[in-house]
């Protein structure tokens, strides 16, 4: 039984820039595994890469041990990956009930995840059903983002920098609400800045530098071991 | 009181003109208003519609005389004929510069108007209207033929239906969202290609339709490609490209600024549409219900 998700010495570039310079990693089912690194280190362009948003240029994805190097992201999603992005993209012109539709048609998946479980796990959501979701405060938005994803019912799900440009108050209102979802069974790749915030959550942790891997292992040794931490984020 | 009668007369003329052109606009404008293409083939496509309808009344005459079918079957070839442009030639263009497309369409413009050339001749052809819709009914002293009354409701019908379906529908809220972040709802599961294949398709049906609509009231010619695509275009202007709503009152603007600028005017008849244009884009370049291009 192999992991849920494997990269195998994955390239990629977007034209000329190469981003990614051979990741290898791998996802177990039930873990929450994070991606760290400070701006620009290839965490996006990771997770761009196993929702084929763009394609690796050598190397290989694997999911549930099947090839999906290549496919199209809708074929990605519908096979069961969930991907939320960094700068939350909801359709703003769209009201909160009209984006989860939305979610739940494109993906066809259906499962645990409906707009009652969803609002459940967020009921700010439900208070807001038919405000357009533009007007949204970056805080809702997230969990709006999070939502439409998990309409699809992934096996996995890409979190990308969920806390950025967040309010201490509203990072710890998320982090609980992906605890929940953890609790819950579901596999999530996390991509953070915040130390604080991947620590609590995650299992294991690798380290991006300039788009490899520098460092693989337990969140447990960077959480006793400062100044191992202290060194792979320094600079 | 015959001065009254008379102003309605030019009403009712400015509102067939408005409601035949929402139908060709509407089209034009959705598929630019989700995919960001401008469709200059688009009044090809309504061309190929006229004459197909043409085609399809000789090919039906020895058996049956229906208008109906002949313009069901025009819209339907010219949707799968839209939907293999769409496939074969624009899908290689998107995320490229625009030009490419503005090329790509106005070369179908150039093919297709050579085609139907070497394909019907360059004689008027003409279609009789259906029997059902003959003559014409008096409305407050106002001769209105039914035909046009047909048109009017039709173009109405139109616009509520895509209304309804855009607002309400799963299928519209769709294609709300891959207008807003395509991307996005391909990586929430959505097939994007054939939803824009559909889009396409759809937007060409209804040029089609309206092409062979048109026919038993204008004659069929070579150059109506043109003709109509200038003038949706300006619709399209005055409204706000991509807008529906901006199109259906861009269409009525447009057909009674002409119907009383001939009033005016009567040798320019088509200098105050133009007029209304030019002041649109230098006031409010994005039309009247569009919204700035970011």
């Amino acid at each position: 039984m192999g992991a849920l998700l494997e990269l195998q010495d994955v390239h990629a570039a977007y034209g000329l820039s190469r981003v990614l310079f051979g990741i290898t990693l791998e996802v177990n089912q039930g873990e929450c595994v994070c991606l760290l690194g400070r701006n620009g280190v290839g965490k996006t362009t990771t997770m761009r890469t196993v929702m084929g948003l763009t394609p690796p240029s050598t190397g290989h994805v694997r999911f549930r041990s099947g090839d999906i190097t290549g496919w199209a992201p809708y074929r990605v999603a519908r096979a069961g990956i969930g991907f939320v992005p960094e700068d939350r993209r909801v359709f703003a012109e769209l009201s909160v009930w009209e984006n989860l539709d939305v979610a739940r048609r494109a993906a066809a998946r259906p499962g645990h995840w409906t707009i009652d479980s969803v609002i459940e796990l967020f009921p700010v959501l439900g208070a807001l059903r038919d405000r357009q979701s533009g007007f949204l405060s970056g805080g809702e938005q997230q969990m709006l983002t999070i939502a439409r994803t998990l309409m699809g019912n992934p096996d996995l799900l890409l979190l990308d920098e969920p806390s950025e440009g967040l309010a201490p108050l509203v990072v710890q209102a998320l982090l609980t609400k992906i605890g929940e979802l953890k609790a819950q069974g579901l596999t999530i790749l996390l991509a953070e800045q915040g130390i604080e915030f991947s620590l609590a959550l995650a299992d294991r942790v690798y380290v991006l530098e300039k788009g490899s891997v520098r460092f693989a292992g337990p969140s447990a040794a960077l959480r006793s071991d400062r100044a191992l931490l202290d060194r792979l984020l320094a600079l | 009181m015959t001065d009254l009668s008379f102003l309605f007369t030019q009403f009712l003329g400015g509102l067939t003109t408005a409601m035949f052109l929402f139908l060709i606009a509407s089209g034009l404008s959705l598929v630019f208003g989700v995919m960001r293409v401008l469709n200059f083939a688009h009044g090809s496509f309504y061309m190929l519609g006229a004459y197909l309808a043409w085609q399809a009344v000789q090919w039906l005459s020895p058996l049956l005389e229906s208008f109906w079918l002949a313009a069901l079957f025009a819209a339907l070839a010219v949707a799968v004929l839209g939907g293999l442009v769409e496939r074969l030639l624009l899908r290689h263009m998107y995320g490229k510069e625009e030009l490419y497309q503005l090329l790509l369409t106005y070369a179908l413009v150039l093919i297709l108007g050579d085609a139907a050339k070497a394909i019907w001749g360059t004689q008027q052809l003409s279609v009789s209207r259906p029997p059902i819709l003959d003559g014409a009914i008096e409305m407050f002293g106002s001769v209105l033929p039914v035909y046009n009354l047909f048109i009017m409701l039709a173009g109405g019908a139109i616009a509520v239906v895509g209304w309804l379906i855009l607002s309400r529908s799963s299928a519209g809220r769709m294609v709300r969202a891959a207008a807003l972040d395509r991307e996005m709802l391909g990586a929430l599961g959505a097939n994007v290609g054939a939803l824009y294949t559909g889009m396409f398709m759809a937007s060409s049906f209804l040029a089609g339709l309206s092409g062979a609509l048109v026919t038993p009231i204008q004659s069929i010619v070579p150059g109506m490609d043109v003709e109509v695509i200038v003038e949706a275009f300006i619709v399209v202007v005055i409204g706000g490209l991509g807008s529906f709503w901006g199109t259906f009152w861009g269409s009525l603007i447009y057909g009674q600024v002409l119907s009383f600028g001939i009033l005016i005017m009567p040798s320019f008849s088509l200098f105050s549409v133009f007029a209304l244009m030019a002041v649109i884009l230098i006031v409010r370049p994005w039309g009247l219900f569009g919204k700035p291009m970011r």
